[in-house]
């Protein structure tokens, strides 16, 4: 068998895995390159080579900042998306918790059941740290569910979270309605969102309404190893990596100076070609869409047609496991996921799905292709032709079996 | 690190073949950092840097002694020299779960006595820090005979310390075996020596498991959550190969230069060194100079004029000049003091030209006064 050339893989190959992690853009990659090389030294320093390295740190921030529509000092730069949302949820409750007087009266945290798992962790660590907490539910299309969000709402309520677009599913959150609804039944509440999944498909002003934002770099054409945590001014919030004082003191550790030049450039791109890219990727999904739909049978669509991003087609399928499915995908050239990448290695059914109620048919059955700048039209054919294939296989293989007889 | 930025992208946690690419790279890299170590490669814990990889552990041991008994108050022994980034995670953990901590102090030299810090143990200690070098003076902490005291110590009271050795300044100038240290978490930092920012790494003895800091995902074996940063870790990884079969002569290279620099500040009115004489126990790049009479800024911004570029302090905690609080450990000049670290990039002619452009400067700035 030949051995496919990997060092230009997403030409040989078909990279339906977007919203994993997207290639970074070649101009970013250049220009993180020349940071790497020239920006080298520690910008706490007071010599040239560190107020050189701390300019173009602080370029970056006011970049950033003026993309999001912030100012420059609510921009706090992290290790990336997973250490944001821990930030946000622990760094406001630890303030909470920590002190005796607010504890007893404002420990609520509310976060919708479709999160990440790098917020539902931390908020079920703070459950056992005194926090009140409580997963708000969604509907069958994956959208939350307004009326019982406002139920679980009070006074009490010091912290919220509703991402902006899920990352299984793609499905954008309706985060103004979220807005209103937790200023009239929480004010004291801080309102967080996990938006990174949004910036190549919404324009910011939708996410940034919200008193905390995360932001990543790897999924907008930018490295890993970076993410932004925009704190708005008036948010109190205590470090959960200390010692060092950078970042305003919510932050501790020498800042990944060529991270974050490539980070700004990479957001800035992806806000330059967001409604072109759009547009094309949109196309791409829809014919992947009516190509699998049309190609394979018993298969379904999970989410809302009219609320889900244009890099997702989110699919499921009956009478397979996800797992095998990938490897004859990837065999075949293919890269897909089932569900979440940080799940991965996991086996159990999505817990997105599982909050959707998706019929037990499919739920074993996720496969997410996310699409994004670089995908083309080879690609998306390339995966409507291999897909039948795959899928028919495995179900041949699968044999019927009556539920086995138990006696007692 | 390029390939890893622009063509191998995928999650190392994918099954596809482009996740097995990136997850092969990142183990590569895991083997090359912990064969620089002398420790397992399935020790070793990817974090996002030194202070992540600090933060994590003191968290970690504390929590891990709170599950194990939780009406029991921790306690916690650390050196007063320790870097930052382990010394406010220690502050913070203590006022966030109760408590206590002993600091240990240290001698003129910026050495700490193994039997002081053995004798601060007690039965409900849960951790001990304790780095193996400094990052200000170059002290190179005895770090075999505390641990040996560290755990005579604990046997005879029934305490079950953690020891974390902190040795971010060390690794890559100096040879570290972590195994034979007998310690049970340490800290290294990638941009000490020739890796990039943004990668660090969290020693975690076989066997031993803590509570995690960062959550929400089972990477790095459920230790640290977040998608790793392959292209990094691979920077990471050659970095650490590249000091491993070049340690002895950089590490002769860099004392050469040092030497060079400390005799001829020796002559120069004012200057004192500060640290260890002994060779043995100084990092070979680093040395800290106090000046008697003139602040240290002045003289920062005079030497960069000059195209020479000094610290002063670590560099963490200067974004102000504060007084060093390792100086003050070692009751030297805490306000005055510069800091001259050099490493693979640097020249005989860098170290050369530094004794007399500091000496230029001090006479300019003299000067100025009078």
């Amino acid at each position: 068998m030949e051995t496919p050339d990997r060092s230009r893989p997403y030409l040989e190959r078909a990279y339906l895995d977007h919203a994993a992690s997207a290639p970074l853009y070649p101009e970013v990659v250049s220009v993180m390159q020349e940071a790497l090389l020239e920006l080298h030294a520690n910008p706490t320093g007071m010599h040239s080579s560190a107020r050189a390295a701390k300019t173009a740190l602080e370029e970056a921030r006011e970049r950033i900042a003026t993309l999001l529509g912030c100012l420059p000092h609510e921009v706090v730069f992290t290790g990336g998306g997973t250490e944001s949302d821990n930030l946000a949820v622990k760094g406001v409750m630890r303030g909470v918790l920590g002190d005796a007087i607010a504890r007893g009266d404002l420990s609520g945290v509310v976060v919708s059941v479709i999160e990440h798992r790098a917020m539902i962790a931390p908020a079920a660590r703070l459950a056992s740290e005194g926090a009140r907490v409580a997963f708000a539910p969604v509907t069958s299309e994956g959208i939350i569910d307004l009326d019982r969000l406002s139920a679980l709402l009070d006074e009490q309520t010091a912290f919220v979270s509703v991402m902006a677009v899920n990352n299984e599913i793609g499905t954008r959150q309706p985060l103004g309605e979220v807005l209103s609804l937790v200023r009239e039944r929480s004010p004291r509440a801080a309102l967080h969102t996990d938006a990174v999944q949004a910036p190549m498909w919404m324009d910011p002003k939708e996410f940034m309404l919200c008193d905390l934002v995360t932001v990543t770099g790897h999924k907008v054409g930018g490295p890993r190893g970076i993410g932004v945590l925009v704190v708005r001014d008036g948010v109190k919030l205590v470090a959960e990596i200390e010692g060092g004082g950078q970042e305003r003191g919510v932050r501790a550790g020498t800042p990944d100076v060529a991270a974050a030049v490539a980070l700004a450039l990479a957001l800035e791109i992806t806000v330059a070609r967001r409604d072109e890219t759009a547009t094309r990727v949109r196309a791409l999904r829809d014919r992947l869409i009516s190509g699998v739909i049309a190609s394979v049978p018993d298969v379904v669509l999970v989410g809302s047609d009219s609320a889900r991003v244009d890099g997702f087609a989110p699919f499921a399928l009956a009478g397979i496991e996800s797992e095998s499915l990938l490897v004859l995908l990837d065999r075949a050239g293919v890269d897909a996921a089932a569900g979440s990448s940080c799940a991965s290695g996991a086996t159990e059914p999505s817990h997105v799905l599982t909050a959707l109620g998706v019929d037990p048919k499919f739920i074993g059955g996720a496969l997410r292709c996310s699409l994004g700048w670089s995908t083309t039209a080879d690609e998306v054919d390339h995966m409507i032709k291999v897909l039948p294939e795959a899928v028919n296989r495995l179900r041949a293989l699968r044999v019927e079996r009556p539920a086995a007889e138990v006696t007692l | 690190m390029l390939p890893y930025l622009r063509d191998h992208y995928a999650d190392p946690g994918r099954l596809h073949a482009e996740g097995l690419t990136t997850r092969v790279a990142l183990e590569v890299a895991r083997e090359q950092v912990a064969g620089l170590l002398g420790v397992r490669p399935r020790e070793i814990v990817f974090t996002s840097g030194g202070t992540e990889a600090a933060n994590t552990g003191v968290f970690g041991a504390v929590a891990r002694a709170v599950d194990q008994s939780p009406e029991r108050a921790t306690h916690i022994v650390a050196s007063a020299i320790e870097h930052s980034c382990v010394g406010d995670s220690i502050e913070s953990v203590v006022a966030q779960r109760g408590g206590a901590s002993s600091i240990v102090g240290c001698d003129a030299e910026g050495l700490i006595d193994p039997q002081e810090i053995a004798s601060a143990i007690r039965p409900e200690t849960a951790l001990v820090a304790l780095q193996l070098a400094n990052h200000e003076v170059g002290s190179v902490q005895p770090v075999h005979e505390a641990v040996r005291a560290i755990r005579a110590a604990a046997k005879e009271c029934g305490a079950t310390p953690l020891i974390l050795c902190d040795a971010a300044s060390g690794v890559g100038h100096i040879p570290v075996d972590l195994a034979a240290l007998d310690v049970d978490l340490a800290i290294i930092s990638a941009h000490k020596f020739g890796g990039p920012k943004g990668a660090g790494a969290m020693f975690v003895r076989r066997g031993l498991r803590i509570p995690p800091l960062m959550l929400g995902g089972a990477q790095e074996r459920a230790r640290r959550a977040g998608l790793e940063d392959v292209a990094a870790m691979v920077g990471f990884g050659v970095a650490a190969q590249q000091v491993a079969t070049n340690l002895e002569n950089e590490s002769a290279a860099n004392f050469a230069q040092t030497d060079l620099i400390e005799k001829y500040c020796n002559g120069i009115e004012g200057v004192t060194r500060v640290g260890p004489l002994d060779p043995a126990r100084r990092l070979p790049h680093v040395l800290c100079i106090t000046i008697n009479d003139v602040e240290a800024e002045p003289v920062l911004l005079a030497l960069d004029a000059r195209g020479i570029a000094v610290h002063s302090g670590s560099a963490c905690s200067s974004e102000v000049l504060e007084p060093s609080p390792v100086l003050l450990a070692m009751g030297a000049e805490a306000d005055r003091s510069l800091r001259v670290s050099v490493g693979w990039s640097t020249t005989l002619a860098d170290a050369a030209a530094f004794g007399p452009a500091l000496e230029a400067v001090l006479r300019d700035l003299r000067q100025l006064r009078r």
